[in-house]
């Protein structure tokens, strides 16, 4: 790998560690990816825990598990705050690389370990309820803190921001959901050992749908576009990619516990050279995700 | 590819609860409460046809999801003093069922939460709210925020309790008084 390739992987890696880890939420997920409007009432608390695993790149043994831990907390009625606390555990075998071109591999080498990898602050205000305004709208705005690359679990640092506006509206007496999120997520990765930083910007549109089949049962489907422009360290802003991910979800909810299961597929996406000729992205994200998010009500 | 989606399995397992029932009041205990003068209840349970749907959906602006409603006859001796009725609205998790007593002049006597398994938004059973739908009519607005508070965290729960109080007002309209 020459010197250019080296630090446009380096960044576009480093950069995706961190657009991997800020996917958080208000309150019940009907839907794994896709937030809902509505905010917890104050004074309310919820713990959760994510486990979203990802699996298979173009080439390789490639698995990965990105866990995180969350406090949530009504800080109104309107406004919740929640802290993460986030880490990885990756379990790969790329050998010359797991993507990339064929001769000049990204992902290499093995790797089998867990490691924290930092922490993130989020606060969700709901302008308007779902349940009594035409539409439910909220915004939304995290930050977090990373030492870990999402994907090859090399260290550095990074910081992201992200904003987004929550749309939801119910049909059917609420029985039928449907949520739309609007996100835009800037980043920055210095990757341990290298002197430059690299940034990005990461617009993103997410929808889905979820539909209670029975009581405290519901199925849903959501899907994502997400596009990536990167400025390495040694270059100028340029689009990097895009991708397409859509699949089902499962969700179970009670008084005090909940569950939600989803399973996204790629779909499309930027070949990431000229000899990769799948559709799809596989440096920046895998064929395919599973996530499973566990919520305890206080 | 080596899995690890069994690892899912566990967590999931291991907080699904299985199904139960919590009642909070009994039909009869509901009757007692909305109608303590009340001698005996004659069961008048309604099956609606189509038309009688469509019509209680114009007039109350909500779909009546039922096409059976568990109505009874509130008797004193002789003579009828009003209508109980028993129905069931969407919560954020599962139905919640609560009663509601008609007079003979279609004014809501009161209503009562008899199961509710929600997070949030138990106040919905005490009696600060739900005295907010004492004597309201059929031209009452029984809008959300408007004539009827909200509870937050339990806004979906409020609107469809408010909701469906609404469509109750339309069925005795349509049905119950075209009955007597």
């Amino acid at each position: 790998m020459n010197k250019n390739n080296a630090l446009l992987t380096s960044a576009i890696l480093g950069v995706a560690a961190l657009s991997m880890t800020t996917n958080a939420a208000a309150g019940e997920s009907l839907l794994g990816y896709t937030l809902g409007a509505e905010s917890l009432p104050k004074g309310a608390k919820e713990a959760y825990l994510w486990i979203t695993h990802k699996g298979d790149k173009r080439r390789g043994d490639y698995q990965a598990q990105q866990i995180r831990a969350e406090f949530e907390y009504g800080l109104t009625d309107r406004t919740t705050v929640a802290a993460y606390l986030n880490g990885y555990r990756h379990d790969y075998d790329c050998g010359a690389g797991c993507a990339g071109p064929v001769g000049d591999e990204e992902i290499s080498g093995k790797k089998s370990d867990i490691q924290f990898s930092g922490v993130s602050l989020e606060a969700l205000h709901m302008i308007a309820s779902p349940y009594s305004a035409d539409i439910g709208v909220a915004v939304y705005g995290e930050v977090t803190y990373d030492t870990v690359d999402s994907i090859t679990g090399e260290n550095g640092t990074g910081w992201a921001i992200e904003g987004k506006v929550i749309l939801q509206k119910p049909y059917m007496d609420g029985q039928l959901q449907w949520m739309t999120n609007l996100e835009l997520e800037a980043e920055s990765w210095k990757a341990d050992g290298e002197s430059g930083t690299e940034y990005a910007i990461a617009p993103r549109l997410r929808t889905g749908v979820s539909y209670r089949v029975a009581p405290n049962w519901s199925i849903g489907a959501e899907g994502w576009v997400d596009q990536e422009m990167l400025d390495p360290a040694d270059g100028s802003w340029e689009f990097d990619h895009w991708d397409v991910f859509a699949g089902p979800s499962v969700h179970y909810g009670s008084k005090h516990w909940w569950w939600t299961l989803t399973y996204a597929q790629q779909i499309s996406g930027t070949d990431e050279s000229d000899d990769n000729t799948n559709g799809l992205h596989l440096a920046d994200h895998e064929k395919y995700e599973a996530r499973l998010k566990v919520g305890y009500n206080f | 590819m080596k899995s690890y989606l069994p690892l899912f399995a566990i967590p999931v397992a291991a907080i699904t609860s299985p199904a139960y029932g919590i009642q909070y009041m009994t039909v009869e205990q509901a009757q007692q409460a909305l109608f303590p003068q009340a001698s005996a209840f004659a069961e008048n349970f309604v099956q609606l046809n189509d038309d009688q749907r469509d019509q209680i959906e114009a007039l109350s602006d909500v779909r009546q999801r039922w096409k059976k409603q568990k109505v009874w006859k509130a008797m004193q001796a002789d003579q009828q003093v009003g209508w109980f009725i028993v129905d069931k609205v969407i919560g954020k998790h599962e139905f919640i069922t609560y009663a509601a007593a008609i007079d003979m002049n279609g004014d809501v006597i009161g209503i009562e939460i008899m199961d509710y398994r929600e997070t949030y938004g138990g106040e919905v059973g005490q009696e600060n709210w739900r005295k907010q739908f004492v004597g309201v009519d059929l031209k009452s607005p029984l809008k959300l925020n408007q004539d009827i508070q909200n509870i937050s965290g339990a806004t979906l729960s409020c609107r469809n309790v408010t909701n469906g109080v609404k469509r109750l007002l339309a069925l005795h309209n349509t049905v119950l008084q075209a009955d007597n």
